[in-house]
């Protein structure tokens, strides 16, 4: 169970060090998106439109956070259920978002997700919940 | 007839919205620690570190356990000799949702199944209404997350599958939802009744203290069977392996038709967030 920092937006390098159930701590801009967000993103995709942030080496946190009280910047925040994303993640790592953060399983799209490059299973810091990582790699599976 | 103010009712809910949703009971946090010394992996003992150090800020900063602060379901018993003055007592239960959510800064999780707006106030609450003797108004709270929720299934066996069935339907059911519930859960487990009375069944016996032990002989020793049948599933703390895949086993049973055996597994997230309080 080995312990990353690294820096958003990532590498290809950053990625190909990592194994399921090390443990990556990521500093930078991470962007939070759920099924809404992810159709919304697909949507503008469709009609080839621009996405209101870059997709290369992004981070995606699947995250709804409870309101944030006076003087907080957020409330709770902790990953929510990755497969409610399946039919929409493989299309945004295939256009360079390398990471995503969720918890529990994906579905057999996976298998779509492992073939444009790998998922690990890593720890999320403070609410225990699995980071899940892609990358966009052939043969790079674990 | 005795008579309780309906804002009295109002402002119980509110607070069992919030307390619930920032404190974790004690059952719960003493289910951990005594999992967590039984725990030989590195990750499993990671989750519970971290699942403590989150209850614990939780509780210094107030912030709610989890971010999904469930949608919230009522178990309510109404003496035949108490009335509750000023409002009739659903939507004094609803009205205290709304202020607790709003006041806590609880997320607000329910929405409409179609067009998925949301009602903006997380009613309305689920509430399941018992009349009983006495003069006493017994409300108990559940904040029910979505993911272990939607983990949740119930299936009509044949009566003749008996335990046996029971049991492998119960454990393809835990192993199969794996790490989404936010593991290690609580099994509730509803026998009977009808096809939509034994997942009430299942979803009460998930209010019973961790570690108890069922009053029913014959039950309990079905419940220690099956967690120790579920713990061998290895799936461990938020699904990253281990010993610890359940916390605990819940069954309740009520007779059903000569011709079925309704089963429902309503599956609880480690942060079991409830409360029962007496006016």
């Amino acid at each position: 169970m080995a312990e990353y920092n690294l820096q958003t937006p990532l590498t290809d390098e950053d990625i190909d060090q990592l194994r399921a159930g090390d443990v990556v701590r990521l500093t930078g801009t991470i962007y939070t998106a759920r099924d809404a967000a992810h159709k919304r993103l697909c949507d503008l995709l469709d009609k080839g439109e621009d996405l209101p942030f870059d997709l290369p080496g992004s981070v995606i946190y699947y995250v709804g956070p409870s309101p944030a009280p006076p003087g907080r910047p957020i409330g709770a925040a902790g990953p929510t259920t990755s497969y409610r994303m399946d039919s929409y993640a493989p299309r945004l790592h295939a256009l360079g978002c390398k990471a995503s953060v969720g918890k529990g399983k994906r579905d057999d799209q996976g298998g779509a997700q492992g073939a444009q490059g790998r998922i690990l299973r890593g720890d999320g810091r403070g609410r225990g919940a699995p980071v899940q990582m892609h990358h966009r790699r052939q043969g790079h599976r674990i | 007839m005795r008579t309780i103010q309906a804002e009295q009712v109002i402002e119980t809910v509110a607070r069992m919205c919030i307390d619930s949703n920032r404190y974790l009971p004690q059952d719960v946090r003493e289910s951990f620690e005594r999992n967590a010394a039984r725990e030989e992996a590195p990750a499993a003992r990671e989750v519970f570190r971290q699942l403590k150090e989150n209850y614990e800020l939780a509780e210094q900063t107030g912030l709610p356990l989890c971010q999904d602060t469930g949608l919230a379901v009522f178990f309510v018993e109404v003496g035949e000799d108490v009335r509750v003055e000023g409002m009739n007592i659903r939507d004094a239960i609803n009205e205290g949702v709304r202020n607790g959510y709003a006041e806590g800064f609880l997320r607000k999780s329910a929405c409409d199944p179609f067009t998925r707006a949301n009602t903006t106030d997380n009613t309305p609450a689920i509430i399941h209404f018992d009349i009983v003797p006495g003069d006493k108004l017994k409300i108990a709270f559940m904040a029910k997350g979505g993911g272990s929720e939607n983990m949740s299934r119930v299936t009509m066996l044949a009566p003749a599958q008996g335990w046996p069935g029971i049991k492998r339907f119960v454990l393809e059911r835990v192993a199969e939802a794996g790490p989404n519930p936010c593991p290690p859960t609580i099994v509730g487990i509803g026998i009977g009744g009808t096809f939509d009375y034994a997942p009430i069944l299942a979803k009460k016996a998930l209010l019973r203290k961790l570690g108890d032990v069922n009053p029913d002989p014959t039950l309990a020793a079905m419940e220690s069977e099956l967690l120790e049948a579920l713990n061998k599933l290895g799936i461990g703390p938020m699904g990253l392996g281990g010993k610890t895949s359940c916390l605990d086993v819940k069954i309740a049973t009520s007779p059903c038709h000569i011709a079925s055996l309704p089963l429902a597994v309503n599956i609880q997230c480690h942060s079991s967030r409830h409360q029962e309080v007496e006016l």
